[in-house]
């Protein structure tokens, strides 16, 4: 059996469409875990990750709409 | 083939609630298990009292892997909790699976949240030696709490 993707909740795989949610809602709790990083070293850790995904949600992205 | 949606262990708000789990700062590991576990049982609480892990072998680790980017989103009333998908790669052998299981890898005890069927047919899912599985979130997220007035 090749690569297989599964989606949760029953749905369709709509994989731009979860990229672009979690996109902005990485960026809606961005601040307050920025504001947590300080004192709380598994929240730094989640700052570093936003922070690469953020930068790959873009380069997809983009590519997806230069195709597109 | 799709995965069910994420059904949430009946202790998860109370582990919220009394800072068991820090929704901004634990580190959330999502866990492969076999037909034969009990992880689909609600009452469950804590990742050690479930039967029945993928072995630790064929690219899978025993614990699974870290979620990446996790957000704990509050809009009106909903509340959302999100990651980036989840990639196991097979290496040496199958990986084969019934459940997806996330759970707090910081929280004292690795206490539970929420469990996935991942095909609902049922069935078991698997990535032959070489090949990935991946879980994709939903755009909706893993799972939403709401409730009270706007």
């Amino acid at each position: 059996m090749a690569a297989q993707t599964l989606t949760t909740s029953g749905g369709s795989p709509g994989y731009v469409a979860h990229m672009k949610e979690h996109r902005k809602r990485i960026m809606l709790c961005y601040d307050r875990v920025k504001a947590k990083a300080k004192t709380n070293p598994g929240a730094a850790a989640r700052l570093a990750q936003y922070d690469a995904t953020l930068a790959r949600y873009d380069v997809e992205l983009a590519s997806i709409e230069k195709e597109g | 083939m799709a995965a069910d949606n994420w059904k949430r262990y009946h202790s998860f708000p109370e582990y919220m609630g009394d800072g068991t789990i820090d929704m901004d700062g634990d580190t959330f590991n999502v866990a492969l298990f076999l037909s034969t576990s009990d992880c689909a049982t609600l009452t469950e609480t804590v990742y050690g009292g479930l039967t029945n892990e993928h072995a630790n072998a064929n690219g899978y680790t025993t614990k699974g892997q870290a979620l990446d980017s996790v957000t704990w989103v509050t809009s009106t009333i909903t509340t959302t909790f999100d990651s980036a998908n989840e990639v196991f790669t097979a290496s040496g052998g199958s990986i084969v699976a019934r459940f997806a299981v996330i759970f707090s890898d910081t929280a004292a005890s690795d206490e539970l949240v929420c469990y996935s069927l991942l095909d609902n047919s049922p069935a078991d899912v698997m990535a032959t030696n070489g090949n990935t599985l991946t879980i994709a979130m939903h755009a909706s997220g893993i799972m939403t709490i709401t409730g009270g007035q706007s």
